[in-house]
């Protein structure tokens, strides 16, 4: 291996003496890893060609530091390819947005999950599953394994441990592998691409956008043969304004249907916000804002400042051709808002 | 060791493991441990069962899960030998009629069995019910015990999406899912879970598997100086949006520890909890029939209620029996997430842990 890396070594062992080292020293967060060998690091370096001590970015809680060394060990140990990785380098870098909030994201109460959205023709080239189960594993080694990365590099040089620097009450399913590929143009996609409506990116580049999720909740919009116009107001009434950022993920039955109908993502979208509904708990938002008693404990879901329509609500299209009723995964964030970037890297 | 009848292969190291592994599919994408001669071993021999005998079919694909087969997936989800009991408890609860396993991993609505752990099991074994109780801290019980239930239902089971399964999404918790009770003596005031399920006694320990199929958290502001009554009000929010009114599913409430004790002190028992959310979680019949149908008859909750009087309200929850509350996760600030999951097939079992951890 390339005398500059600086990690420390250990003798050979067996992967089962691994295991128990893995879990000893606190490499993981409970699933199991694999060892981070000379090999499988060193063909993650020469594939990237990037010198290993090259900082992409000082993590919080801990302010670890995610050296291209670090961050290939994480992605060994989750069982990446080495072409996985600028994918997992772009991740850190949009969470590193000043807007995403990273801090907070590690270390609150609310335990949320960095959902990673991928977008553009990276999807196809890398061979993303945005099918039926694509959520929580469909068998897809580039969906499990990237989301695995993002979660471990969290853990390990963020050191965003609940009970340690994370205060999270519950955590959230999502932070043992969270990814959602949007489905293609050309494959049961109607709409626009999802980079290209939340940033103005070009049709042609691939992106990553993280999402800050506190909450994945599946709704359906309906059972039998709705009224569009059903569909919105069943699904704007799980949309509480204000409180958060929000994601609503549309499988391609619902898209079309829609889509069909002449609608775009922006009506389909628009039709949403002007349905949907301020909290409706005894305690709005406003009014804990008020409670001045609290202040110092509270986390106040306006930190980020007021939003826009077009930030408020993002729809993204993945999934199974559903049957009715037509299901939809409802994302809402609780600190942080979402971060694409661009994905700077050609697949050669 | 004991005679076994799976394929072995031979002389590979642990990266080229990783990508037969991938390769042959015994994976749904995250990492697996290579099944070991020696960790294999490990396991039957703790166990001290036939390893060719039958714990269950698991559908859709009816594949076979003997203790050897179990074993191999424990393994595979890096399980100590201690675990495997629980997992093979877990199986068995999934195999009930009642909980319909066939559709809760085939179906559209993409459900997944979420373990539950009560009993003197989770300070035995180690269980994490405190911050990250869902997602792991670390702890290996959490997270390889739901792991390796996860593995079964993959390599046995074979719901996988695209072909047996068609889930429209899946679920996170597809990956790992598995939840354990605060104790009674640290910081759970109410009746243990099994207790109230299935009328075992505080000493049981028990898996109850539900089949979930929404997650979702939000903050409750429970512990801010609101009324009761209040409090309950934002918990009925987690059931009654129209997006989860499309069928007469079982709920389950994981309610952090001070939410609990707010209740508990002010004389509530967790009866009272269930009753008066049951109470607060309904829709007027006007916005139910926003939710389409091809009839108002085919409507789940048409016999509840006067189909023609768009003022009366239909509960979320029809009966107590689709509503258990569960006292689990950190300590939270008073802004106080809490855990609504409903299940969309089948109905929870519970089942007691039939094992004396030496």
């Amino acid at each position: 291996m390339a005398p500059t890396l600086v990690s420390k070594t250990y003798e050979p062992m067996d992967v089962d003496e691994f295991t128990e080292l893995a879990y000893r020293e606190g490499w993981t967060d409970g699933l199991p890893v694999l060892p981070p060998t000379e090999k499988a690091v060193t063909a993650i370096l020469d594939y990237l060609g990037i010198g290993p001590g090259k900082v992409i970015g000082v993590l919080p809680p801990a302010e670890g530091i995610a050296t291209i060394e670090k961050i290939a060990i994480n992605c060994a140990m989750a069982g990446c390819k080495p072409e996985y990785v600028p994918v997992v380098i772009t991740a850190i870098q949009a969470m590193l947005a000043d807007e995403f909030e990273l801090l907070r994201v590690n270390s609150t109460t609310g335990g949320p999950a960095p959902a990673a959205v991928i977008s553009g023709p990276v999807v196809k080239r890398l061979g993303f599953d945005y099918g039926e189960g694509t959520v929580g594993g469909s068998g897809s080694r580039v969906n499990g394994t990237i989301g695995r990365a993002i979660r471990l590099v969290l853990w390990n040089i963020a050191q965003s441990r609940p009970g340690a620097l994370s205060a999270s009450t519950f955590g959230h399913i999502g932070r043992y592998s969270y990814v959602m590929a949007e489905r293609p143009p050309d494959d049961g996609n109607p709409w626009e691409q999802f980079h290209v409506t939340a940033v103005d990116l070009g049709t042609e580049d691939s992106a990553v956008t993280m999402f800050p999720s506190r909450t994945q909740d599946q709704i359906s919009d309906g059972v039998g043969n709705n009224t569009l116009e059903n569909k919105i107001a069943v699904l704007a009434d799980s949309i509480t304004l204000g409180t958060s950022q929000k994601m609503l993920v549309v499988n391609p039955h619902v898209a079309n249907a829609f889509a069909g109908a002449g609608w775009t993502k922006k009506d389909f979208r628009d039709a949403i916000m002007a349905r949907a509904v301020p909290w409706r708990s005894h305690v709005t938002t406003e009014a804990v804002h008020e409670r001045s008693d609290y202040q110092g404990q509270l986390t106040l879901p306006s930190a980020a400042g007021p939003r826009t329509v077009r930030e408020e609500l993002h729809i993204l299209v993945t999934g199974g051709w559903s049957a009715a009723p037509g299901y939809c995964l409802r994302l809402t964030s609780s600190h942080g808002q979402q971060a694409t970037r661009k994905i700077d890297w050609t697949w050669e | 060791m004991a005679k076994l009848t799976t394929k072995t292969f031979q002389g590979m190291d642990i990266d080229e493991f990783t990508n037969l592994a991938f390769r042959e599919g015994w994976s749904d994408g995250l990492p697996v441990l290579p099944p070991t001669e020696q960790r294999v071993g490990a396991i039957l021999a703790y166990l001290e069962r036939d390893p060719s005998e039958i714990v269950g079919v698991i559908p859709p694909g009816e594949g076979v899960a003997t203790i050897e087969g179990v074993a191999i997936n424990c393994a595979m989800a890096g399980c100590k030998p201690e675990y495997v009991p629980i997992v093979i408890a877990a199986i068995q609860a999934m195999l009930a009629d009642e909980f319909d396993l066939a559709q809760v991993q085939t179906s559209a609505v993409g459900a997944v069995p979420c373990a539950i752990i009560s009993g003197p099991v989770v300070k035995q074994l180690g269980f994490n019910y405190d911050r990250g109780a869902v997602s792991g801290d670390g702890s290996r019980a959490n997270g390889t015990i739901g792991r390796a239930i996860a593995l079964v239902l993959w390599n046995h089971g074979r719901a996988r999406g695209g072909r047996l399964s068609h889930a429209t999404f899946g679920h996170l918790g597809k990956y790992c899912y598995l939840l354990a009770e605060r104790p009674p003596d640290d910081g759970n005031p109410w009746e243990q879970f099994h207790v109230t399920a299935a009328d075992l006694d505080p000493e049981d320990s028990a898996i109850t598997m539900f089949p979930g199929g929404s997650h979702e958290q939000f903050p409750t502001y429970s512990g801010l100086d609101q009324s009761l009554d209040e409090v309950v009000g934002a918990f009925a929010r987690g059931f009654d949006r129209l997006g989860h009114m499309h069928t007469a599913s079982q709920k389950l409430f994981a309610v952090n520890p001070l939410a609990a004790q707010l209740f508990a002190e002010a004389g509530w028992s967790k009866t009272q909890l269930r009753d008066a959310m049951i109470e607060q979680a309904r829709r007027s019949v006007r916005d139910l029939k926003q939710t389409g149908g091809s009839g108002a008859t085919s409507y789940w909750w048409a016999g509840l209620v006067d189909l023609d009087d768009d003022d009366a309200l239909v509960p979320a929850v029809p009966t107590p029996e689709h509503l258990r509350i569960l006292v689990s996760g950190g300590w939270p600030s008073p802004s106080s997430n809490c855990l609504f999951i409903t299940s969309a097939h089948g109905a929870m079992v519970t089942r007691k842990i039939d094992w004396q951890w030496r």
